[in-house]
């Protein structure tokens, strides 16, 4: 269990998120942070990361995140950014290896390349092993990010928004492989998305953001209203559920 | 793929790697003894390798040229080349870019700068013998900007672009200072300056190769060490730090490596360009960027690369040693576009 108080994250001195405190997001939970653009989204997953300096309490199953060495840290946290760098002679397998080698672990990995290949199987993208990075299209790069920041085993999975660059059919696969991941192994998942609907059918909780504040936290049937919408995003629209009961918004009109 | 046939594929792709890594050590091998060969007396390749592997049966005049005249300019070639693009393979890695290296990001232009103090004005260190003075000055300076370099990167709000932009400033800052110095310059003093700068392997001598030698074995075990984060760093900065690593330390730790192996090689033979740049991007070509292969294999194409143009450089214009500066440019330059085409093509 995640839980978080008196959280706040800012760059140098200024402040972007203030204080606020969630209740606590438990074992085999997708929570999405939503809001508009700079609503500080990134900015507190990156603070949950240890990435941007943070105060107050983050606390994972009574070890208190906060002021934790990065190095400590990476036993329990892993954060996958937006988007692979380009230019990389690597190969896929290598790159798992490399993030297993590379951190700084408790116990010594025997053999981590097996290991990165089991999770690329169950992935289901063991084929793209001996593939190099630069070969890989979008939707692959990001299961790809996603076994680099998997192959570590983390309790916590940070995700910065996983899907804004993959068609519609990678955006499902993504998610729904986040979501099976996160069940079966007992994740606590974060992850940033701008598509409500996407974070209504994969998350089992919204936090939404606006201005650096907390402006709702609950299920997307609670978070979800016409009201929130126009407060938030300053748009009229309309929350509808489809034939198969699935969340959709559907924005009508800019509110001036 | 099943996991079995992806992990047979891995091991092969580590044996294939291993195997050019021992491919490019036996040229470099060949490389050596070609280039002790070549030169006003001809020598047979046997020749060579029989003085080199039993000098005290050879006779003396042979001997001396073979262990005085010839070994000391072609072992400098090799490490002054193994240091160099070891140097900027690290440079590229820690600074993400591509184009990064010690003649690129002023370490050259600051050596000039030190020797044409020593040289120009005679101001040095004051403790050292005359003979060391310059070599002295461009050594200080070199490590000297490069520790410049690593600390305006730790100003606030600096990243690695704008070390890259500081480095390229700094070029320009030194170059501007040395044509100062040319400018006020005795007419001697000048043509010494013009030609220490063009880089020359006729500086090498043994106690010089034993300082490059143990700068190098110095820097090893710390290189070895760092490969599996440096892999790690080449999927950015972000993912790395959330592997836990300190990219900070990390970078900090290569430049005090490329410090150490760029001031010491340019402090002896001057400016020699490009082996720093095309080293690392012939190494990432034939092994990939698992840094375990990658650093070595940067170390053996730069000391293969400046080991041919030694070669060359006594073969340009006959009877006479081109500065190994100018042939490292001309053969370079064709060899570095041949291989961004390469790279352009397999991409």
């Amino acid at each position: 269990m995640l839980a978080i108080s008196e959280f706040s994250v800012g760059y140098g001195r200024k402040l972007v998120i203030p204080p606020f405190a969630l209740a606590p997001l438990p074992r085999g939970s997708v929570t999405a942070l939503v809001g508009p653009n700079g609503a500080g989204k990134s900015t507190l997953l990156r603070g949950l990361a240890g990435l941007l300096k943070a105060r107050g309490s983050a606390r994972l199953d009574g070890v208190e995140l906060v002021g934790l060495p990065l190095e400590f840290r990476a036993h329990h946290i892993a954060y996958m950014p937006q988007s692979l760098p380009h230019g990389v002679a690597l190969t896929v397998i290598e790159t798992l290896v490399g993030a297993l080698r590379a951190s700084p672990t408790d116990q010594p990995v025997p053999d981590a390349a097996a290991q990165g290949l089991q999770l690329l199987q169950r992935i289901g993208i063991a084929d793209l092993a001996l593939r190099r990075l630069d070969q890989l299209s979008g939707g692959q790069k990001q299961m790809v990010g996603l076994a680099q920041a998997l192959v570590r085993r983390p309790r916590v999975l940070l995700l910065d928004e996983p899907t804004s660059a993959l068609d519609l059919r990678f955006q499902l696969a993504v998610m729904e492989l986040v979501r099976e991941l996160t069940t079966e192994c007992g994740l606590i998942t974060v992850v940033v998305l701008h598509d409500l609907a996407q974070a209504a059918r994969h998350a089992d909780r919204l936090v939404v953001l606006a201005g650096g504040l907390l402006q709702a936290d609950g299920t997307p049937e609670e978070v979800l209203t016409p009201d929130l919408l126009a407060r938030v995003y300053g748009l009229s629209a309309r929350v509808e559920r489809c034939s198969r009961g699935q969340i959709q918004v559907l924005p009508d009109a800019a509110l001036s | 793929m099943s996991v079995a046939t992806a992990a047979l594929g891995y091991r092969h792709l580590l044996l294939r790697r291993s195997a050019l890594l021992l491919l490019l050590a036996v040229l470099l091998a060949t490389s050596l003894v070609a280039d002790v060969a070549t030169g006003p007396s001809s020598l047979g390749f046997s020749d060579v390798v029989r003085v080199l592997l039993n000098p005290d049966a050879a006779a003396r005049p042979l001997r001396v040229i073979v262990w005085d005249v010839r070994l000391p300019y072609a072992v400098m070639a090799v490490l002054v080349g193994a240091a160099l693009a070891l140097a900027g393979a690290e440079m590229q890695t820690v600074l993400n870019n591509p184009l990064a290296s010690p003649f690129t990001l002023g370490v050259s232009s600051a050596a000039s700068l030190g020797a044409a103090l020593a040289i120009v004005l005679g101001v040095g260190l004051p403790w050292l013998p005359q003979d060391w003075l310059l070599t002295a000055n461009a050594f200080v300076f070199a490590f000297g900007s490069m520790l410049l370099l690593q600390a305006l990167g730790r100003l606030r709000g600096a990243g690695v672009e704008a070390v890259v932009l500081f480095g390229i400033a700094l070029v320009f800052a030194f170059n501007a200072a040395v044509a100062l110095l040319q400018f006020v310059a005795t007419e001697q003093a000048l043509q010494q300056l013009v030609f220490w700068s063009m880089g020359s392997l006729a500086r090498a001598t043994w106690p010089r190769i034993a300082v490059l030698a143990l700068a190098l074995l110095a820097v090893t075990p710390f290189c070895a060490r760092a490969a599996w984060k440096l892999t790690a760093l080449r999927l950015g900065e972000e993912r790395a730090l959330s592997f836990g690593i300190d990219s900070r330390k990390l970078r900090n730790g290569a430049f005090l490596r490329v410090s150490l192996l760029a001031g010491v090689s340019v402090a002896f033979v001057g400016t020699i360009g490009f082996v720093g740049l095309v080293g690392p991007h012939a190494a990432r070509l034939m092994v990939g960027e698992d840094h375990r292969f990658f650093l070595p294999a940067a170390a053996l194409s730069g000391a293969l690369l400046l080991s041919l143009a030694s070669i060359a450089s006594k073969l340009v214009v006959p009877g006479l040693l081109v500065p190994i500066g100018i042939v490292t440019a001309l053969v370079g330059v064709p060899v570095f576009l041949a291989l961004v085409l390469t790279r352009g093509r397999a991409g």
